[in-house]
């Protein structure tokens, strides 16, 4: 058992929180992660640890959105909780140096932490004419990403472009932009898509890290299972409409003002796998993902879809795997602490629509905004 | 033990299926998410606590639904799309309400949609049937001799 003193004091100090609801996040991202009992007593206790563990962060070809969606995230604490859980040594977005004092902060690092630092990759990696079409400090994206993975214990890509190309690999791809799976061919990667990614599977990723000592069980595209099981569309708030064949014919008609499925309108959801209709964005409430919005899903965490097929183009029956991840049996649901927010990450093992939301006080509004107060 | 159904209960559930192959026909067929070697069918309806229990397999989706009945919540006039938790002897389970004409409002969760990993409606059949009972049994309990009732594929409409 740890010392739940030290852990209050290590909590009230650095992240600036109430113990409890630091412990109740510390319970939410377990069961988020679905993790057996027990398990956040673990995590409570890998994140108050003294020793945090460096981390190396990338930029290639990217418009930065995944790190600005992480960093001006509703919730003023997930930034709090990234900056003080783990060590940022090279960060080219965050760091105030700049030109080669930086690239030495790198190099420093990385020989310090030689086995131990967690690489996280955001942008592609354009290979064409041997990566010329993208140099960081004279080197190109992919020395880097070679050099810079060799001594990591563990590699993650953050968002659609690190994962496989993303945005810049769309047709004719004139820079050969990859992503980093293929570029580190024999390391395993994990991949976070999405345009921007949801910052919660990023952070539950890196508690997962911090806490096991491992990545998180990942699917065929090495994307963590938890966040990434089920499709879009088995989670959809629009769900019920397409069950009764009510579609939205074009933007702005009957159907589209009543909130009818987007299908017709080239919704992706039912070919693409990810959480967003459970755990949605920046806690603000019910509504905050595309579908919500009014927008059908462009399938930006499924490579071959988002990017790849035009917006309008229409789902299509593919024979699609069997699920990775069935309906979670019994949903966990969490009271709200604002911090709880966060572990809405919850949502994960699929199903749980709404799931998350419950864990918080915050994005309890999701559902009620919904009503479903009464039997919820 | 799943009791009998009434014979209002069995219409009911009859005219579910016969709603349901309805949409299809004039709203589905034509779509990329519809596949042509699955029927409709009700597969193991039965009445739990008020509720009309069962799945509902059809060519675009397969979920389990709950039917409201007079002692249960009344779904009338709530949005399509609101989420009820509900705890099943399995476990909680979230529900979406959905409504469609002449049935009128109802809960549903998604088992599976789109249905393209079917290949036969037998196939779908199978994992409807292999999948309604657990819902109302406790985690390790032995399955109940009852298995409810079916409509759509091999008895009519």
């Amino acid at each position: 058992m740890y010392d739940d003193t030290e852990i209050s004091r290590e909590i009230a100090n650095r992240f600036n929180l109430d113990r409890r609801d630091f412990l109740k996040f510390c319970a939410a991202m377990a069961a988020t992660m679905g993790l057996p009992k027990g398990a956040d007593a673990q995590i409570a206790q890998a994140m108050t640890a003294k020793e945090r563990p460096s981390v190396i962060w990338l930029h290639f070809q990217e418009c930065t959105g995944c790190t600005e969606s992480m960093l001006r995230a509703e919730h003023p604490t997930i930034e709090k909780l990234i900056l003080e859980i783990i060590s940022l040594d090279y960060h080219e977005t965050l760091f105030a140096a700049a030109g080669h004092q930086v690239e030495a902060a790198r190099e420093a690092a990385m020989k310090k932490n030689w086995g131990k630092y967690v690489l996280v990759i955001e942008g592609a990696i354009p290979v064409k004419d041997n990566g010329i079409y993208c140099k960081v400090g004279g080197k190109t994206a992919l020395q880097l990403t070679k050099e810079c993975a060799e001594g990591a214990a563990a590699v993650i890509a953050i968002g659609s472009c690190a994962s496989w190309g993303g945005m810049p690999s769309t047709p004719p791809n004139p820079t050969g932009s990859t992503g980093v799976p293929e570029i580190l061919v024999g390391k395993p990667v994990v991949t976070i898509p999405g345009c921007p990614p949801n910052p919660y599977n990023f952070l539950s990723t890196v508690v997962h890290f911090l806490t096991f000592g491992a990545l998180p069980a990942v699917d065929d595209k090495g994307r963590p299972k938890f966040a990434y099981s089920r499709l879009i569309h088995e989670n959809c708030e629009r769900r019920a409409h397409f069950d009764a064949g009510r579609f939205a014919l074009e933007f702005g008609d009957e159907g589209h003002r009543k909130g009818y499925c987007l299908y017709k309108l080239g919704c992706k959801g039912p070919e693409t796998y990810a959480n967003c209709p459970a755990i949605l964005f920046n806690d603000v409430g019910s509504g905050s993902w595309p579908v919500g919005t009014g927008h059908p899903c462009i399938g930006c965490t499924e490579k071959g879809i988002g990017f790849a097929k035009p917006i309008h183009a229409l789902a299509e029956l593919q024979n699609q795997r069997p699920p990775v991840g069935y309906p979670r049996v019994v949903e966990e649901q969490g009271a709200g602490a604002s911090i709880g927010a966060i572990a809405t990450v919850a949502a994960v093992g699929g199903l749980a629509i709404g799931a998350g939301a419950k864990l918080v006080g915050n994005l309890g509004k999701s559902e009620d905004g919904q009503d479903s107060g009464k039997q919820g | 033990m799943a009791d009998p159904l009434s014979p209002a209960d069995q219409t009911r559930i009859r005219e579910l299926v016969s709603v349901f192959a309805r949409i299809g026909e004039e709203r589905m067929k034509d779509l990329g998410l519809y596949n042509p070697a699955l029927q409709v069918e009700a597969v193991g309806f039965r009445q739990w606590q008020g509720w009309l229990a069962g799945i509902l397999v059809t060519p675009w989706f397969m979920n389990f639904m709950l039917l409201p009945g007079p002692d249960t919540e009344n779904l009338a006039g709530v949005e399509p799309g609101s989420r009820r938790r509900i705890d099943l002897p399995k476990g909680q389970v979230v529900f979406v309400v959905g409504e469609v004409e002449e049935v009128g409002p109802y809960l549903s969760h998604s088992i599976h949609s789109p249905m393209g990993q079917f290949s036969d409606h037998a196939g779908a059949s199978t994992t409807a049937w292999a999948a309604v009972g657990p819902y109302f049994q406790e985690p390790g309990e032995e399955p109940q001799s009852g298995c409810g009732f079916g409509w759509g594929v091999n008895k009519g409409p």
